[in-house]
């Protein structure tokens, strides 16, 4: 019979590390599962429940939300698409340029690469780091309340986080097509079009349309802060104690992400596969 | 630009792996077709990349006719004058063979030209020019097909094909047959030897010494960085192998 090798102390040193870390989490917060389940929060939670019903269903109500769910959908779409332009060309210097040690990229030619590196590195950063509900607040200051500020504050954010995954997939791709072109002497756009690109396009058609479907909860969000869509509706409701109007919201958002996520989900198979 | 491909002093180190080219030097004319042999870690791939101006050596210089091939300011002459097939045949699987044969051509292409070529794909002329090479290398009307259909052998020809239309000065394969059948490891090495009859300079890895002589005229072998071996492969021993690849598991 083999013998089993002992299990050192040491092994449970960072489970018990992380529990102690979830522990102190969990206290600093005033997490309490008898606040959640106890007599009192059951009946309010309970409450709470029973006034989203019946939900509002009348026709004049749902014919007034359409408006506000195509500019959700018109928004995030919008944030998407403009993200989506202002990351790739970010992400093509914020990528690890592949075989940067190339004879033809040496000198000054690789100390404005690296600089330029840096420079897209940080604004990318900082366009990620900023949430999309502080970038909304800031454009409402600056253009108003509405939409407009929404596709803005979106627009930012998306470009943010797409220009970081856009470089990540650039990075990650096979460099024995892109070596092959440089050594004949294939300038940078052609080595970028034909040897990275063609491996990249499905990652990177696939983390826009992935983009898209969070735009719309994010779109939505922004509306409790005047940025228009359904989230200004959602706003109002709760603020007017109308929680029957805000179960049919909940449900509209519902139907919107179901309806974005089927539609980019056969954007991208269909893209994909014709690749 | 013509003239021979000349090798000084060669030496190359990988941070992690430390130096694995030591002053490795040789001269090749035009039309000679030279097997670059040696056991796995040699520096045979090394060597190549740094003839491929995919790598810079740490000492020694490369030299196509009188042009250095490291010299930043040499990088517009140099264009289209070295041809690189790489051991995976560096083909991304997406791509038509026509735009993947035409990689050999775009060194000369301007980048309205790259555009214009992804959105519209290749001209009728470009067209017939592939379906020559094509057929040079035994895949006669697969133009249209994608680089992911075809085998990992076919994948090889459709790399030498476009090594074919580019008619490259210099030649430089790292083991162009390391995962192919038999049969199609010795089309790609006649394929490749061929090109030295028109004046091409060729220098390609083989692990197989036996393929190596039957292609190659010349042989050069490498140990442990080190040249150990430049010769006929006429003259190429039993002992001269023994001395590359003994106590090595080649």
């Amino acid at each position: 019979m083999p013998r089993v090798k002992p299990r050192p102390l040491t092994r449970l040193l960072w489970p018990s590390a992380l529990f102690v870390v979830l522990a102190w989490a969990a206290h600093s917060t005033e997490v309490s599962i008898g606040g959640l389940l106890g007599a009192e929060g059951r009946a309010q939670m309970g409450r709470f429940i029973g006034s989203l019903f019946p939900p509002e269903l009348s026709p004049d109500y749902l014919l007034g939300l359409v408006g506000p769910a195509i500019e959700t959908v018109q928004m995030s779409l919008l944030g998407a698409v403009f993200g989506a332009m202002i990351a790739a060309p970010l992400a093509a210097f914020a990528m690890r340029a592949p075989g940067l040690d190339h004879a033809g990229a040496r000198g000054w030619r690789v100390r404005a690469r690296v600089l330029a590196y840096g420079a897209a590195r940080g604004v990318l950063n900082v366009m990620r780091t900023i949430p999309d509900l502080v970038w909304a607040l800031m454009f409402i200051a600056a253009v108003g309340l509405g939409p407009f500020s929404g596709v803005l504050a979106l627009t930012v954010h998306s470009a943010g986080l797409l220009g970081k995954l856009y470089s990540e997939a650039l990075e990650s791709v096979d460099l024995a097509p892109v070596h092959s072109l440089q050594a004949t002497g294939v300038g940078a756009v052609g080595v970028l079009v034909w040897g990275v690109l063609p491996q990249a396009a499905g990652p990177l058609i696939s983390v826009t349309l992935y983009q898209w479907e969070c735009n719309i909860r994010a779109a939505m969000v922004l509306g409790f802060v005047g940025a228009g869509g359904l989230g200004q509706r959602i706003d109002l409701a709760m603020r007017l104690f109308r929680y029957e109007e805000m179960l049919t919201l909940l449900a509209v958002l519902l139907l919107l992400v179901t309806a974005v996520d089927r539609l980019s989900a056969a954007i991208r198979g269909r893209l994909v596969r014709s690749l | 630009m013509s003239g021979p491909l000349t090798a000084i002093g060669l030496d190359y180190a990988y941070p992690s792996r430390g130096r694995v080219l030591r002053g490795v030097g040789f001269s090749v004319r035009p039309g000679e077709a030279v097997a670059v042999i040696g056991p796995s870690g040699a520096g045979k791939s090394t060597l190549l990349r740094l003839l491929a101006r995919l790598a810079r050596p740490n000492a020694g210089r490369v030299t196509l006719g009188d042009v250095d091939l490291h010299d930043t300011s040499q990088s517009h002459a140099l264009r289209g004058a070295i041809g690189y097939v790489h051991q995976q045949h560096g083909l991304p699987a997406t791509v038509s063979v026509a735009m993947a044969v035409l990689g050999g051509r775009m060194h000369a292409w301007s980048p309205a030209k790259v555009f214009a070529a992804a959105a519209i794909g290749p001209t009728n002329t470009e067209i017939e020019r592939v379906g020559a090479v094509l057929r040079r290398v035994g895949l006669e009307g697969r133009e249209f097909d994608h680089i992911g259909e075809l085998s990992v052998g076919q994948r090889q020809r459709v790399a030498i094909a476009r090594t074919l239309l580019q008619a490259p000065q210099l030649i430089v394969a790292d083991e162009p047959v390391a995962s192919v059948d038999p049969t199609t490891a010795d089309n790609v090495l006649r394929l490749l030897a061929g090109e030295a009859e028109r004046g091409a300079i060729v220098l390609c890895s083989v692990h197989d010494v036996d393929k190596a002589c039957r292609h190659f005229r010349r042989v050069i072998a490498l140990r442990e960085g080190t040249l150990v071996y430049d010769g006929a492969h006429d003259d190429l021993t039993a002992a001269h192998v023994a001395e590359v690849y003994d106590g090595c598991l080649a």
